[in-house]
């Protein structure tokens, strides 16, 4: 991938970034290889789907209901199938590094940093068919020691908002839902001690700038060189 | 897990929380309307009505439930006119001080031909009307109101209750 030449002009930054890609790559394969990881997405995302498909209707129908397909349009397959992939493949990160990386601290550390931000954005994509015309919103409002003309006209302000910006929340949700995703392979890629096959001696902690952290991959490699570049990552 | 728990409580609270606050039995209030279109145009009141059942029913035209409580009655609407139930379909107050299309856009987009129906009429509530039928400011709240002026049923959402509202309209 990188030739002697490359290496020996390019800038020890540049050479990592290629490298870092591989990693990723590497990384990749690794996960569709597997063929419980494969399990796990297809489930996911089929349990995803069909979660989303009755719930990004609810609005309409006020029920958690398999009439709620009636009112799905192509805004809201894309979401549902966007959703649905991105909530599979977080989720199959999860348990690869857990099961990858079950004896050391590190796919604990990747599942519980990325969970709660895909839990915030899947949360964050329901809310406009929650909020907006079902009872909540009317019902939190009540409880206020407001006056009636405050109140409907606070309750119309939350849920008009929550009616009328439903794309824009939508598409919000599935942006940090991919952000996540793409938070947790960078985690998961730079954990030094995948499969216990990347951990050099001395490299331990503090390599990578996070004295939590141990020595990422790329590191790891532009120390150890090409020759054992393909042993690290294999 | 916080996030899952939360969508959980809002959509246990969506299921079973609001909804109308007259309770069926009482004397429909009188309070006020104009209507825009439809065979009712004379009348502008709740007490106007009596004489015949009716469904007075509260919308805001930019609620997803309203569009499909609409498309749902259109559906139905002839089974309501059967029973000798006319359904007068009402935009609350102001919107709710949003901006919406006018009741008579809304009604024509979504009842499509069923719009004409002589069964079906479309206005809009007082601020009296609204705030004594909907309170709680609920997006998309009826009542049905027997010939003698009295509420026999109330729920919200008819593109989800339709059922349960045909089958009290049946009983009238």
């Amino acid at each position: 991938m990188t030739t002697v030449a490359e290496r020996q002009l390019a800038p020890e930054s540049i050479l990592a970034g290629k490298q870092a890609g591989a990693i990723w790559r590497d990384l990749l394969v690794r996960i569709l290889a597997d063929r419980s990881s494969r399990f796990v997405f297809i489930a996911s995302a089929v349990v995803a789907g069909f979660v989303y498909s009755l719930l990004l209707p609810f609005a309409y129908t006020q029920r958690f209901s398999i009439a709620n397909w009636q009112y799905l349009d192509a805004r809201y397959i894309f979401f549902t199938v966007a959703f649905a992939l991105g909530i599979a493949w977080l989720v199959t990160l999860q348990v690869f590094a857990v099961r990858s990386i079950g004896r050391g601290s590190t796919g604990k550390d990747t599942a519980r940093r990325s969970g709660p931000l895909g839990g915030l954005a899947a949360a964050a994509s329901l809310l406009p068919s929650l909020l907006c015309c079902s009872p909540i919103v009317p019902t939190l409002v009540g409880i206020l020691p407001v006056s009636v003309a405050t109140r409907l006209h606070t309750t119309g302000r939350v849920t008009y908002f929550f009616a009328t910006k439903e794309n824009l929340i939508l598409a919000s949700a599935l942006v940090v839902l991919a952000a996540s995703g793409l938070w947790s392979l960078r985690r998961l890629a730079r954990s030094a001690c995948l499969a216990s096959q990347c951990c050099v001696p001395g490299t331990a902690a503090g390599e990578s700038g996070d004295s939590h952290e141990p020595a990422t991959l790329a590191s790891t490699i532009a120390k150890t060189g090409p020759a054992q570049e393909k042993e690290s990552i294999s | 897990m916080i996030a899952v728990g939360a969508v959980a409580v809002l959509f246990i609270v969506a299921s079973s929380s609001g909804g109308p606050s007259i309770n069926a039995g009482s004397p429909a209030p009188n309070r006020s309307f104009t209507i825009d279109a439809g065979p009712l145009q004379q009348a502008n009141s709740v007490a106007s009505l009596s004489g015949k059942p009716f469904l007075l029913w509260l919308v805001t035209t930019w609620c997803s439930s309203c569009q499909a409580g609409t498309q749902a009655m259109a559906q139905n609407i002839h089974a309501f006119a059967s029973d000798g139930v006319r359904v007068v379909e009402l935009e609350v107050a102001n919107d709710f001080g949003q901006s919406g299309p006018d009741i008579l856009s809304f009604g024509q987009q979504m009842a499509g031909p069923s719009f004409s129906d002589s069964d079906w009429s479309w206005g809009t509530a007082s601020a009296k009307l609204t705030s004594t039928y909907d309170p709680q400011s609920d997006l998309d709240i009826y009542y049905l109101i027997n010939s003698s002026g009295h509420i026999v049923y109330a729920n919200s959402s008819p593109a989800s209750t339709m059922a349960q509202l045909l089958q009290e309209a049946s009983t009238m």
